[in-house]
């Protein structure tokens, strides 16, 4: 009680010594309050949605966005997808729908085009590449057009670097695939060993047999057996000669000779001619359609070679339809000669001719 | 008397099939061809009784093609189909394309003469199995069909994807037969599987 008397008493004989201290203390409490209403106020407002936060937000998206009505008016654009189309060079900034058709053209454009995974994807000299999507929203019976762009660089990169991979090992099973070929090739060798074998053994055994004979060694065996088997020996070697020449012409000349025993004369005119499977397909085509069908009695081939394509013309003397309907066989060599790019045609003026275009590989 | 058509691009062996059909009295060699599409042709003319026929003939034209091609045109005409190689298909495709017997020709020439009569007599004359190579560590009748289907893939140089879509499989089960395979042959990677195959003539590539 003392005490408080005294402070009163000390408060009122100090007025004027304490005025600045209470003004001083007013105000920093007010201050205190101040902030404590503004930082109340800051919390509101982060609690709310305003226009102000969805630009900031969408700003800080690491995507390319545009949100339009369905006529196209812009809603909202974001900071990247400005940059993006800047960068780019598209000039319809004001419509989604003008913006899109760009998209579609990509005509006179600063970064290259592709398509990848079905969407329109530009490359940047930077080596950034940016994946455009479009969609219609639907938001209360309202239609939106959204369209995304989103940085693809990592994954782009990794399907390139796939395809590189698949290509490479596409090659490697090609050139394994040949390979392999030879391989299935030498069993023809190892047959022709087979029968050479074959035929020194029977020598070997008409040879002990003849010793056996000449020895009395063997008392069933008599002289006609003997000789019947160097009969066997010599006949194998007479058959033919055992050299396997091969020619290149070989399946070409043969079909000629067929032709011959059909009676119908192949003449075939060209330099070089060389067997090719498409073009024997095609002959072989032709003959039989025109001996059967045309009961012709020539066939005449003419082939040229230049470009890496052989030209081959093929006409006959028989009967000419009025008509061809390209069925199983003709219908088969189209698709065969196609297939490896070449061409085929059928001209009926005077006689029918087949001409194709046909690659060769070498 | 029988006539004859034999078609081989070997000389050889078309040379030993010439003396065989020669020596027997019952039948006439009418022709010899290289070519399996040209014999088709040649069956236009007629007087073609029976024809020996090679699987795998000039410029690697497939002779049970031709066969089928001969038996849709020329019914009448009988087929044997002769061959060295031991592919698993081989036996298969023959019947399919209507070939009347089958005769593998390391085993003398005696038989090939024996499969013609009976052939000519209405009998179709085919091996039970077909001849047993190694593959590694295996003998090829260990293999499963689908094995054998997915190595054929294999062979020809189909990526594992897309024999899984080929075949109606899943990856896993294609790389499940795969591992199935090198454990039994013992090899280490499909590529020694594929080599080995092929070297055996157990699947001939894209034929």
């Amino acid at each position: 009680m003392y005490f408080m008397m005294n402070v009163l008493l000390v408060t009122k004989t100090n007025v004027e010594y304490y005025q600045p201290i209470a003004v001083l203390s007013t105000l920093i409490v007010f201050a205190y309050v101040s902030l404590f209403v503004m930082l109340v106020n800051v919390v509101k407002k982060k609690r709310n949605i305003t226009k102000g936060s969805i630009r900031t937000a969408t700003d800080n998206l690491p995507i390319g966005l545009y949100i339009a009505r369905e006529d196209g008016v812009p809603i909202i654009v974001n900071r990247k997808m400005y940059e993006l189309m800047n960068n780019i060079g598209f000039k319809s900034y004001q419509s989604a729908l003008g913006l899109w058709e760009e998209v579609e053209k990509h005509k006179k454009l600063k970064a290259k085009h592709v398509m990848y995974a079905g969407c329109h994807t530009f490359l940047f000299k930077d080596g950034s590449v940016w994946r455009f999507n479009k969609d219609t929203i639907g938001i209360d019976n309202s239609k939106y057009i959204q369209i995304v762009v989103n940085d693809i660089t990592s994954l782009y990169s990794l399907s390139e670097q796939i395809r590189d991979n698949n290509e490479e090992l596409k090659r490697q099973y090609k050139s394994l695939n040949s390979m392999l070929k030879n391989i299935a090739d030498t069993g023809q060798q190892e047959e022709i060993l087979q029968s050479k074998m074959r035929i020194h053994d029977q020598f070997g055994r008409s040879l002990l047999a003849s010793r056996r004979y000449l020895n009395h060694l063997d008392d069933k065996l008599g002289l006609d057996d003997v000789i019947k088997m160097w009969q066997q020996s010599v006949e194998r070697l007479n058959t033919d000669n055992f050299s396997e020449e091969v020619t290149d012409d070989a399946a070409t000349k043969e079909l000629m000779d067929v032709a011959n025993v059909l009676g119908c004369k192949m003449i075939i005119d060209g330099d070089n001619v060389k067997d090719n499977d498409m073009l024997l397909s095609a002959i072989r085509e032709c003959l039989t359609n025109a001996v059967r069908h045309g009961k012709a009695t020539k066939i005449v081939v003419k082939i040229k070679e230049n470009n890496g394509f052989l030209k081959a013309s093929i006409s006959n003397n028989g009967i000419v339809p009025e008509k061809v309907v390209e069925g199983g066989g003709l219908s088969s060599l189209r698709k065969k000669v196609e297939s490896v790019g070449g061409t085929m045609n059928i001209e009926l003026s005077g006689e029918m001719v087949l001409k194709v275009v046909i690659p060769v590989f070498k | 008397m029988h006539r004859v058509l034999i078609v081989d691009d070997s000389r050889t062996a078309r040379g030993i099939l010439e003396t065989c059909v020669n020596r027997s009295e019952e039948y006439m060699l009418v022709r010899s061809l290289e070519s399996a599409e040209n014999a088709v042709v040649y069956c236009m003319s007629g007087g073609i009784d029976l024809v020996l026929m090679d699987v795998y003939t000039k410029n690697g034209e497939n002779g049970l093609e031709a066969s089928a091609k001969i038996k849709s045109m020329y019914p009448n005409i009988k087929i044997i189909v002769v061959t060295s190689m031991p592919e698993e298909s081989f036996i298969r495709r023959a019947k399919k394309a209507g070939c009347d017997s089958f005769w593998y020709k390391d085993v003398g020439e005696e038989e090939i003469l024996d499969v013609m009569n009976r052939t000519m007599n209405g009998e179709s004359v085919y091996p039970l199995d077909t001849p047993v190579v190694e593959i590694g560590y295996a003998k090829s009748y260990e293999f499963t069909q689908k094995e054998l289907e997915i190595l054929r893939d294999l062979v020809d140089g189909i990526a594992i994807k897309e024999i899984a879509i080929k075949r109606d499989l899943s990856e896993r089960t294609v790389k499940y037969h795969i591992t199935n395979m090198l454990q039994k042959t013992g090899y280490k990677t499909s590529m020694q599987l594929v080599v080995d195959v092929v070297n055996q003539k157990l699947i001939v590539p894209e034929f």
